[in-house]
């Protein structure tokens, strides 16, 4: 019997189990999100209220992973919206079109570590689902299959969400690169 | 094109930022009074919920029956069917809640060198290795003990599950020339409790001891705890997708103090004995693949403390070593 059929059995030690290994990514993720350590403790806290309340619903214990994401998402944006004042995803967007990257025929951009600092900090000011799939993937590290299923898409909007969020970060990377270290850089 | 190390370094970096007060959250989600929602519980629901009705409807018939106006004291209501039927909620019996009545108990030895013990902000002791995080809570008049990481939510599933665990040794010892980290936590019920390691198992770089076996002098028969230890070993295998190991490496542990070239592709706990000198031992059902003659199986007996093959015996030839 695997941990998650102990806790679709009721099982509440094997719930604790499970919470104390994904709670961690759980606020993690959130955080990353919403940029707010109150939002991000409080969509942790809905998500495991949820996997609780909802865990018999899920039918393969395989799939626990993406399904969880998919509750985190939710949660997310149940708990954005019940914040006044305070948007789930705060940041500005830059206004960019997907396709607007300026990045055309670079193969490969090697970061210094000032850069990936950089980074971290233009990560956070990508639009929503940007963002959302950025950190997914790379901090979650799910699948795309895992991600269409956690956010409830297509795959092939997985995919492009993916491809759009890259492309923008490398714009605003190759920006910052031309107009020396200001702008997007020195905002935070 | 942006490189996944740049992105997965930014995101790692930026997420540290943020604090994990799990024992809060996990402290609110319980006020909450969430949980999950069991064929038991729902079907409890029904019944206070029929009860509610049927003492509602009884008291209603009562009053409206009555004289108006006089104060004589309602008769309570009788005792509704729907109510009598109301039982203690019965939790599905997980493996471990099943054996709950017996006794076992486990043990995890990790050779990797650890650091420890130190207190922690909550007052625990935690032993650190690079595999293994495990925390003492000594507060507690039965320590808790939670290991995370590499097997942790079998330490920390069974030891939570009764709170009738101690921490019998917690210390160093020497294992195959190496120094390690002991944890022996024995579960304890009222008529013995089991003792003792005999399985070793790999995972990468560490080596680990788990296994369940009986006390010398215990009377618990070992049939009621095999199961258990076959839950140990089925959890490890569950965690393969996760990282954890499989029982193919614990199995290939085992083969390296056999004698031969063997490949071994099954190890399951059979059956333990008293062995008179040598303490307890385990036996296990290996099944092996020798190079040349194919498939067959031995019986493998164990030392139950340092998990070293103490002898084998061919089930086709009858030979022994």
């Amino acid at each position: 019997m695997t941990l998650v059929q102990l806790v679709q059995a009721g099982d509440r030690t094997a719930f604790e189990v499970l919470y104390r290994r994904y709670i961690d990514q759980a606020v993690r993720v959130a955080f990353l999100i919403t940029h707010s350590q109150q939002l991000a403790e409080d969509v942790a806290q809905e998500t495991f209220v949820q996997v609780l309340r909802r865990i018999r619903t899920l039918r393969e214990p395989r799939n626990f992973r993406p399904w969880f994401y998919s509750i985190l998402h939710n949660a997310g944006r149940r708990t954005g919206r019940k914040e006044k004042g305070w948007s789930f995803f705060p940041f500005d967007l830059l206004g960019r079109g997907e396709g607007d990257t300026g990045a055309a025929g670079v193969d490969e951009l090697v970061l210094d570590r000032q850069e990936v600092e950089e980074l971290r900090t233009l990560i956070t000011r990508l639009p929503e689902h940007h963002r959302e799939v950025i950190v997914l993937r790379y901090y979650a590290e799910l699948t795309e299959p895992e991600m269409a299923e956690a956010l409830n898409v297509p795959a092939g909007t997985v995919k492009s969400r993916l491809h759009g969020a890259r492309q923008r970060l490398l714009a605003m990377l190759q920006e910052g690169r031309n107009g020396g270290r200001r702008g997007h850089f020195a905002a935070r | 094109m942006l490189r996944d190390d740049d992105l997965k370094a930014a995101l790692a970096a930026e997420a540290t930022r943020a604090q994990v007060p799990a024992d809060e959250i996990l402290e609110r989600i319980r006020r909450s009074g969430a949980r999950v929602q069991t064929v038991g519980s729902t079907r409890r629901l029904w019944y206070a919920a029929a009860a509610v009705l049927t003492v509602a409807v009884v008291a209603g018939f009562l009053l409206m029956s009555g004289p108006l106006g006089r104060q004589e004291p309602v008769p309570a209501a009788p005792a509704s069917p729907a109510a009598a039927d109301v039982k203690p909620e019965v939790q599905p019996a997980g493996p471990l809640q099943f054996y709950e009545s017996k006794s076992w108990a486990f043990r995890l030895s990790f050779p990797t060198p650890f650091v420890g013990p130190v207190i922690d902000e909550r007052g625990s002791m935690v032993f650190r290795s690079d595999a293994f995080s495990i925390s003492v809570d000594h507060r507690r008049r039965q320590p808790q003990v939670m290991a995370e990481d590499l097997l942790g939510d079998l330490v920390a599933a069974t030891v939570k599950e009764s709170q009738r665990f101690r921490v019998a040794e917690l210390g160093m010892r020497t294992a195959n020339g190496r120094k390690a980290g002991l944890l022996h936590v024995q579960y304890i019920s009222a008529a013995a409790w089991f003792d003792r390691a005999s399985y070793a198992v790999t995972a990468g770089n560490h080596e680990y001891v788990v296994a369940c076996t009986s006390e010398p002098g215990s009377q618990t028969p070992w049939e009621q705890v095999a199961p258990v230890c076959a839950q140990v070993l089925d959890t490890l295998e569950v965690g393969t997708d996760q990282g954890f190991i499989s029982r193919a490496q614990a199995a290939e542990a085992v083969r390296a103090g056999l004698p031969g070239d063997w490949d071994v592709t099954l190890a399951t706990l059979e059956e333990q004995f008293p062995v008179e000198g040598a303490g307890l031992q385990a036996v296990w059902r290996i099944e092996l693949a020798a190079k040349a003659d194919g498939q067959l199986t031995y019986h493998v007996i164990l030392d139950a403390k340092s998990g070293k093959v103490y002898s084998t015996e061919n089930l086709v030839t009858g030979e022994k070593h």
